[in-house]
């Protein structure tokens, strides 16, 4: 289903030093602008920070045809989408979030279905724990597509390569949503940062990594010229070990394809 | 995978063998009673038990010990930590009616989680006299007083809330200060520093006697000793308060649990251990009597590395009492 499966050779490995030296450069910036997070102090390897102006990249956000077309959106659990996640559910957006590290699998949010007042509450993590409705893959793969995929990162490459915490959750988060027919490769699918985050490195995407099409920061938006396909699932070798076990939509997702096998 | 969140119902085939063993000797370690102190038995008849090798009994015992639940004496055996047995027999019984925490998940080593019935015990907790006429709270940054520190600052009280684990001190919630709209979302732990103020060691002194501490826990008993989630920060936070003024040994304790929390069954406490004076569940109110001495300062080889770090309270504290000393 994948377009090459193989396990790290060492090319990879350099890769992921490569990662590892653009996340820890980005990270020592990142400090001046971060917020720290409710749970994980400064531990950027837990999780991705909000940062001053994030509310900007919220209203760029707004205003991007993508965004207003949507009416579906998924979000990802990172602290500096908070406002957009409360602007989606006041434009009326169904919204569909990732529990932290896909633990919990998915929350859906129904348009309407949070009163007024308590937006801001359930755009954060400890709320949307109370508001949110957990959902399977298979009840979202009977539902609408999803129209516009918004995501953090850790960094990002001006050709729109996503470093993540280090997980590739996002890419996982991807995978899952393909595989069940909820997004194709035109998908659009937007990246929050902060412009120290926005990194002029060359490195070539690999077949699993999902390319973004949008990067928008407190002071603009950069459109990276699409060269590289989204990955057409999951990767399943490249998995971390004890990751089936740990997200219940992938071990769900096993289970979906199990009879083909 | 963390065993404290282990869903009974999950599928363990795939597991590693050493971590299947170690679950199971947790298990039946969880099932000894509580007062049972003697050594596990030795390795070979754990062998002989487990149909495993030598080498497989050795990481899951090397694996409890690392979570904490064993601790090995050479020359004399493999024991239970009995704090720890007590949390885990009792997150055993809370798994089934804990909510998870937005990043911990069910892992209750990391978080004190809201349960069924927590709504219940702030309805109560606020029919409380030591409520009633308190204006300035100390409030513990547990899941489960979410909702109390929400209608708390909406009845008009001011919070001073711990950071998680102390990290960036603690936060002053003024409901004067905030609009009503906001109350809910400055009660999260996500959110509470966007709307409250971070209180310096001499904000923290000026703000003058906290009315009462209220916190969960882990687990408490019934005379009124506190477990909290094994990192002792209630300890340090009442340590803490105590050795500025800001609380008395009069100044009330008030832990609010699910009832499979409370243990009736009395066990010892140190002298660093602070105590509880009242136990709100979903059904009832206990009162902790005669009440049990509290910590009436710092113990400074109970403080952990991080929290001596330059500018932290305990830091401070400690280089100006070592001025005050030496002047």
């Amino acid at each position: 289903m994948t377009g090459t499966d193989r396990t790290p050779s060492p090319p990879d490995i350099r890769d992921r030093e490569e990662k590892e030296l653009v996340r820890q450069r980005v990270w020592s910036e990142l400090m001046r602008v971060a917020r720290p997070d409710s749970r994980f102090h400064w531990n950027f390897s837990e999780f991705i920070p909000d940062f001053e102006g994030s509310d900007r990249c919220a209203q760029a956000v707004r205003d991007l045809p993508e965004y207003r077309r949507a009416r579906v959106v998924f979000v990802t659990p990172d602290n500096g989408l908070t406002l957009i996640r409360q602007l989606c559910m006041e434009d009326g957006k169904d919204l569909l979030v990732s529990t932290y590290g896909i633990e919990r699998g998915f929350l859906f949010v129904p348009t309407g279905s949070v009163e007024p007042s308590r937006v801001p509450y359930a755009a954060t993590l400890d709320g949307l724990d109370y508001v949110g409705h957990p959902v399977s893959l298979r009840e979202l793969a009977s539902g609408p597509r999803l129209d516009l995929l918004l995501t953090g990162a850790a960094a990002i490459s001006t050709g729109g390569l996503r470093f993540g915490k280090g997980h590739g959750y996002f890419d996982l988060e991807w995978g899952m949503f393909r595989e069940v027919g909820l997004v194709a490769d035109d998908t659009p699918v937007v990246a929050i940062v902060h412009d120290c985050q926005v990194v002029d490195v060359d490195v070539q995407p690999r077949p699993f990594d999902t390319v973004v099409d949008v990067i928008v920061t407190p002071t603009r938006v950069l459109r990276p010229p699409l060269t590289h396909e989204k990955p057409s699932g999951i990767n399943w070798e490249l998995l971390e070990p004890g990751m089936v076990e740990r997200i219940p939509p992938l071990r769900e997702l096993t289970e979906l394809r199990a009879p083909k096998r | 995978m963390p065993l404290t969140g282990s869903d009974p119902g999950a599928d363990t085939r795939r597991l590693p063998l050493y971590v299947r063993v170690a679950r199971e000797l947790e298990r039946a370690i969880l099932e000894s009673p509580l007062e049972d102190d003697r050594p596990l038995p030795a390795e070979w008849s754990l062998v002989q038990r487990f149909r495993v090798s030598r080498g497989t009994v050795r990481r899951a015992l090397a694996e409890l010990e690392r979570e904490g639940l064993l601790w090995r004496e050479p020359g004399r055996g493999t024991f239970v930590n009995p704090a720890a047995k007590l949390r885990r027999a009792v997150w055993s019984k809370l798994r089934a009616v804990a909510r998870p925490d937005s990043r911990f998940d069910f892992d209750f080593r990391e978080f004190i989680p809201d349960f069924e019935g927590s709504d219940r015990c702030t309805r109560t907790l606020r029919r409380l006299p030591e409520y009633r006429s308190a204006s300035l709270l100390f409030v513990a940054p547990d899941n489960n007083l979410e909702q109390f520190r929400h209608q708390a600052l909406a009845d008009g009280k001011r919070l001073v809330v711990a950071t998680y684990a102390m990290r960036r001190g603690f936060v002053l919630l003024d409901p004067r200060r905030l609009r009503p709209s906001a109350l809910e979302l400055a009660a999260t732990l996500d959110a509470m520093e966007r709307f409250g103020t971070y209180l310096s060691l001499e904000r923290l002194v000026r703000l003058g006697r906290v009315d009462a501490v209220v916190s969960g826990a882990a687990a408490v008993t019934r005379e009124g000793v506190h477990f909290g989630k094994g990192h002792g920060f209630l300890d340090l936070e009442w340590a803490l308060l105590r050795e500025l003024d800001l609380v008395s040994q009069r100044t009330p304790v008030i832990v609010s649990v699910h009832d499979c929390q409370v243990i009736d069954q009395a066990v010892a406490h140190a002298p660093y251990d602070v105590t509880v004076d009242v136990i709100v569940t979903p059904t009832r109110v206990l009162r902790c009597e005669p009440p049990l001495p509290k910590p009436d300062g710092i113990f400074w080889d109970r403080i952990p590395p991080d929290l001596v770090k330059p500018g932290t309270y305990f830091a401070l504290l400690g280089s100006s009492w070592a001025r005050a000393l030496s002047g």
